[in-house]
């Protein structure tokens, strides 16, 4: 009873055997999405360690239903929507919450700019700012590049729903950057 | 305005807002994800050998090896040794004689007292063995539960709330274990004190918590053996609860001689010898019928609670469009706003349903979150104004059909509004924020006027009467000076700071206050979260519980390691129930008090999907509305009723 392992049983072994080639298959499309994963899901959740967490929680995802995936083509799409839904998850969890984007790591340690301080500084803390759903879209729109359709289908919500919540982060951090931009700042024109 | 700068302005911020360099730990986390998730069609319990990030995964890995070497050579001598020949003899007359135990179940062999009584369900996780003359955790006896945290790691999946479970996975060597669970336990304000250390385990009496004598006394013993941790919990209570008396008897010896036989075992559910009360499928835990969970007697109900996972009820699951909010109103109103902005009420506690906005496309936004049910006919809205950035609009009807728009004065970008209504005429628009402003309106909505103003205010919003206004939110060191709860005395033109006991709302841990305080006259409740000082891991959540209309607030009690994110509904001053995601029990548990906190019964809820309760409400002491999820994603949120006091929910009718 002590010898018995708990990992792989009898029904394992076959699988094993097919293991490496596709494990590494896996490990090479994933470690070439990583970086770009890990950056959305930090700017997602406005944690770090949580964007971490849930990149590992993706892979984990990604990994299980890999034999799903025919086209590795596809793959970034797809590990993509799965950390996107991730992410969701985790905001829907905490949402009742109303997070206030206060994360001194996103606030104070972001790099400086030399010119247009102001309005920078003033988008990173309207960023922070924004509401889980808000700061969600502003990501997908305008970090990772996507049309609202697509952004609409990772989050579930309508085109429509997607657009109204883009209009109103905008107006947001609109009004603080034009609020900043009337501030007579070294270096702006 | 400059539109294509603000865009370009826009990308370069958020660029230099992402973390630039992928943490190499986490890259060899994903990396050895095939190599730990050995098989791809996925069983859930696989998971864990993926575990959360750590640090030093690539270290963890290299001693969990040389603890798997040190524990075959030292260890099994040791255990094999006197359990072959004649066994150990109890010094404690509480335990006869002890046996053997071989529990596949759970996952656990150990040597056990022969004349306790084991738990048929135990905690989903664990067996529990009670004592002679056990008469409740609110009277007098112990208990004790086995639990193997691998394999109750492996039940709780990927997001896992077992903390002892994620500590392991970072320390697997029993000293550094122990050593981040006493980190644990000072962050979370407990007294502990350590009484044996063994070979293969070290046992701890925890006293206290936040310095308030516990209510029961837990002894623990950790272990390990064959690298899976694993851990007894001895809970006295009454003359038990006093640790000279526990060591005087003779029982804290006998604890230490059964840790020191604590071994894992492959789980197996046929492995059990000497038999054992059998879990029969889809049996379950009897929950307390509400007459006894709310009745003004002391429930009885042994602590670890008889709970076990349910099997899911395949017929319970959504009905009709998703639920984005929910909300009760009246004696028997419910109402909700679906993901596609449509208000609509239930006059009969989610019988039968009426829209009652169904017409206005972008009326209920799901990001605002502000919306206020008076009754049938009396609803607000809070929604983007046309004018200018910033700027807000409430949307009303006062015929439960009809709907009408006013316009706010000024403009709030980025704040959070908040609705209350004290009749159909008069009601508060919070709008949290840096600043924050509170306006007043006493024509139902039709026009508003700016009431007062403040600095930062959370937007857990409530008035419990005419003039007196609640804000809650987060606190504590990292908030930036916000208070976790600010009361208004004066209709919302002065704020000041609520003085929670044992909290430093500004510059302590973490706190958060997910919903509103419940004043009720003289007397009312709160609960709040404090996030643990270790990052990942669960705080506490905390109750208070006032006796004069909240100037002073008292803590009645604790529910350790629980997950933020929870939901609550307070009833009165004293009842209230609690979901929260847990450390220790994997499954959905909603917590009954029917003493302000004091004393939580958990509920082990039969009907709801196995999944985060994202709203709970209840009209009276038997009838309530959860709003749940499904674990599919995007997930689906549907509305479930109970009539029994949380015990058993059936899901409502589909929504129109």
């Amino acid at each position: 009873m002590l010898g018995r392992e708990l990992d792989v049983g009898e029904a394992g072994a076959d699988l094993q055997a097919a293991l490496p080639e596709r494990a590494a298959a896996f490990v090479r499309l994933a470690d070439g999405e990583l970086a770009s994963m890990y950056r959305l899901a930090a700017l997602l959740l406005g944690s770090e360690p949580e964007g971490q967490d849930a990149v590992q929680d993706a892979a984990v995802r990604a990994w299980e239903r890999f034999d799903s995936l025919h086209d590795p083509e596809r793959f970034p799409a797809w590990f993509r929507r799965i950390l996107v839904n991730g992410c969701r998850d985790r905001l829907r969890r905490r949402g009742r919450v109303r997070w206030i984007g206060l994360d001194p790591a996103l606030v104070a340690g972001a790099p400086d700019f030399a010119s247009r301080l102001a309005e920078h500084d003033a988008l990173r803390r309207g960023v922070g700012a924004l509401t889980a759903d808000q700061r969600t879209v502003i990501v997908l729109r305008y970090y990772a590049d996507l049309p609202l359709e697509e952004i609409a289908r990772l989050t579930g919500a309508r085109p429509g729903t997607v657009k109204s919540r883009l209009h109103h982060a905008l107006d947001a951090l609109h009004a603080a950057y034009d609020a900043a931009d009337r501030l007579p700042v070294e270096g702006t024109r | 305005m400059n539109d294509e700068r603000f865009d370009s302005d826009l990308r370069v911020v958020l660029r230099a807002m992402a973390p630039s360099d992928v943490p190499p730990e986490l890259r060899q986390a994903v990396a050895e994800v095939p190599r730990r998730i050995t098989r791809p069609a996925g069983s859930r319990w696989r998971r864990w050998l993926a575990g959360p990030p750590s640090p030093a995964r690539g270290l963890a890995a290299f001693v969990m090896l040389i603890v798997a070497a040190l524990v075959l050579v030292l260890v099994r001598p040791l255990l094999s040794g006197p359990t072959t020949g004649g066994l150990p003899t109890p010094r404690s007359d509480l335990i006869s004689s002890f046996v053997e135990q071989t529990d596949g179940v759970f996952g656990y062999r150990m040597l056990r007292p022969a004349n306790w009584t084991p738990e048929g369900a135990g905690l989903p996780v664990g067996r529990g063995y009670v004592a002679p003359g056990f008469q409740g955790t609110q009277g007098q006896g112990l208990v004790m539960t086995v639990v193997n945290l691998q394999v109750a790691g492996e039940a709780a999946g990927p997001n896992g709330m077992i903390a002892q479970w994620t500590l392991f996975q970072q320390h697997p060597a029993l000293a550094g274990w122990t050593a981040a669970i006493e980190h644990l336990w000072t962050g979370d304000g407990y007294t502990f004190t350590l009484l044996r250390t063994l070979p293969n385990a070290k046992l701890y009496a925890l006293t206290a918590l936040g310095g308030r004598p516990s209510p029961v006394l837990e002894v623990v013993a950790f272990a390990i053996d064959q690298d899976q941790p694993l851990a007894i919990e001895l809970q006295g209570s009454g003359t038990y609860n006093d640790l000279a008396t526990l060591e005087a008897t003779g029982i804290v010896d006998d604890l230490a001689t059964m840790a020191g036989s604590l071994g894992a075992v492959p789980p197996d559910p046929q492995d059990v010898h000497p038999a054992l009360p059998t879990l029969a499928p889809g049996a379950s835990f009897a929950p307390p019928t509400p007459a006894a969970s709310l009745g003004a007697t002391a429930p009885a109900t042994p602590a670890p609670a008889a709970v076990r996972l349910p099997t899911p009820d395949p017929n319970a699951g959504p009905t009709g469009g998703s639920v984005a909010q929910a909300g009760l109103f009246g004696t028997t109103g419910l109402w909700v706003v679906t993901r596609d902005n449509r208000l609509i009420v239930s006059i009969d506690r989610g019988d039968s349903w009426q829209a009652i906005g169904t017409t206005a496309n972008a009326s209920f936004p799901e990001t605002q979150q502000a919306t206020f049910v008076l009754d049938a006919q009396h609803a607000w809205s809070v929604i983007p104004g046309a004018d200018a950035p910033g700027a807000l609009a409430v949307e009303r009807t006062s015929d439960g059909g009809s709907w009408q728009v006013a316009s706010l004065p000024g403009a709030y970008p980025g704040a959070t509004p908040s609705l209350v209504f004290l009749d159909a005429q008069h009601g508060y628009l919070l709008l949290s924020g840096a600043r924050s402003t509170v306006l007043r309106t006493s024509d139902g909505g039709a026009t508003w006027q700016v009431a007062g103003t403040a600095g930062p205010l959370g937007a857990e919003f409530v008035a419990s009467d005419a003039s007196t206004l609640w804000a809650g939110g987060q606190g504590g060191a990292r908030s930036a000076g916000l208070p976790v709860l600010a009361v208004s005395r004066d209709g919302g033109a002065t704020w000041s700071d609520v003085t929670l006991p044992g909290l430093d709302g500004r510059s302590g841990p973490t706190v958060f206050l997910a919903q509103p305080p419940r004043v009720f006259g003289a007397t009312g409740l709160l609960q709040v979260e404090q996030q643990s000082t270790v990052p990942g891991l669960l705080g506490s959540v905390l109750f208070y519980r006032t006796a004069d209309g909240g100037r002073t607030w008292t803590q009645t009690g604790a529910l350790p390691w629980a997950a933020q994110g929870q939901s609550a509904a307070i009833l009165d001053a004293d009842h209230l129930w609690l979901q929260a995601p847990r450390s220790s029990i994997p499954a959905t548990i909603i917590d009954v008090s029917t003493d302000a906190g004091t004393d939580l019964v958990q509920l082990l809820p039969r009907g709801l999907p196995q999944s985060d309760i994202a709203w709970l409400g209840f009209w009276d002491a038997f009838h309530g509305a959860a709003e749940a999820t499904s674990g599919d994603t995007p997930a689906l949120a549907s509305v479930y009723l109970t009539d029994d006091g949380g015990a058993t929910w059936r899901p409502a009718p589909a929504l129109p």
